[in-house]
């Protein structure tokens, strides 16, 4: 009787301490660069995440973790007259993942380890990594760049030139963590 | 009961979510600039007649750029034309006097893509094309040039061997009044 109140004080405690559910998780959000106009030089746009992305490793393992990030090509879609897509080699796409900050009974961030100035690349490279110990939620606040070539094409028209409305550049991020 | 408490650990364990992945977009709006072109002044040595047909040049003085920043590839021209090569009246020689406009001859030069530009492949320039007071390219583009280009040209002027001389601005010494010829500019 005694090891089975000892027992339930354990499981209380750790439920207590960590989140009910056990996950491996990471959250990005969206990103949207102002809009430029091309001058005949080679540009550069940056422009930080609205929101903190979020990692979140509630497993109890104290095991590494790694985010890693790809995209895709950057292309603004053909229109109804424009009807050539144009791109952008998505290495003109970069990111630097900035200050980590853990939350609260997190532990410390000491044994992450992030990148800077990464030029993305449609197959994942490493964004940031733990080698371990480090449970608990941590937010940081990406800034890209996107670097426009003096020759890059702008973006199509919709639909008629001149009084449609543009199709952005967009590219997919897919932000893994494992 | 111990043995039950240690077996709802392990399934917690278990239950853990291995990895995910999250995808978002970027997006970005590219919109066009217009096109520019800008260019500098040739000045020519002073020259002393000598009674034969002499050719004199002078590069600009600094080089010369073209820049389509409107993102479509299209294509583009850059235009000079030339007011005839005057030496305006002075207070005595109140006669102003000329050089056919023809007597001027431009040459692009090489070309320069800036950074990031289209390569020059499809820029076409000019040789001793003799100048007009109507507009000529000087440098075209058949397509894809986008972004900047350098070119230092050159004027070559012929002076013909019965040409006057420059006028005295003041009498009949002193400063002369050099035969001057503005050149315009566009980019279409």
């Amino acid at each position: 009787m005694l090891t089975v109140v000892i027992g339930v004080l354990a499981l209380a405690d750790l439920v207590g301490r960590r989140p009910a559910e056990a996950v491996l998780t990471v959250v990005a959000t969206d990103i949207t660069w102002p809009e430029v106009t091309l001058n005949g030089d080679p540009q550069v746009s940056v422009t930080a995440a609205p929101l903190p992305w979020t990692i979140t490793d509630t497993r109890l393992t104290d095991a590494p973790w790694t985010v890693s990030i790809s995209a895709t090509t950057p292309t603004s879609a053909a229109g109804s007259v424009e009807t050539a897509p144009r791109t952008l080699s998505v290495s003109n796409l970069s990111v630097t993942v900035g200050p980590v900050t853990a939350d609260v009974g997190a532990d410390p961030i000491t044994n992450i380890t992030t990148t800077s100035g990464l030029t993305l690349s449609t197959a994942p490279q490493t964004l940031a990594s733990s080698i371990g110990d480090n449970t608990g939620i941590y937010f940081f606040t990406p800034t890209f760049t996107f670097n426009l070539p003096a020759n890059s094409y702008r973006s199509n028209y919709s639909g008629a030139v001149g009084s449609s409305s543009l199709n952005d550049y967009s590219s997919t991020i897919t932000v893994t963590i494992a | 009961m111990t043995t039950r408490i240690g077996a709802l650990i392990i399934g917690l364990f278990i239950a853990a979510t291995p990895s995910t992945a999250w995808a978002q977009s970027v997006n970005s709006t590219i919109t066009g600039g217009s096109l520019s072109v800008a260019g500098t002044s040739f000045t020519f040595a002073n020259t002393e007649l000598t009674g034969v047909t002499q050719t004199i040049s002078a590069n600009a003085g600094s080089a010369w750029s073209a820049t389509d920043p409107r993102g479509t590839g299209a294509a583009w021209s850059v235009t000079v034309s030339a007011t005839t090569p005057t030496s305006a009246g002075g207070d005595t020689e109140t006669t102003p006097r000329t050089i056919a406009v023809g007597n001027l001859a431009f040459t692009t030069n090489t070309q320069t893509a800036g950074s990031g530009s289209d390569a020059t492949t499809n820029l076409t320039g000019q040789t001793s094309l003799a100048m007009s007071t109507s507009a000529q390219s000087v440098l075209s583009c058949s397509g894809a040039c986008k972004g900047k280009y350098t070119f230092t040209p050159t004027v070559a002027f012929t002076v013909p061997a019965n040409a006057y001389r420059s006028n005295y601005a003041t009498g009949t010494s002193g400063a002369l009044n050099p035969y001057t010829s503005t050149i315009t500019i566009t980019i279409v």
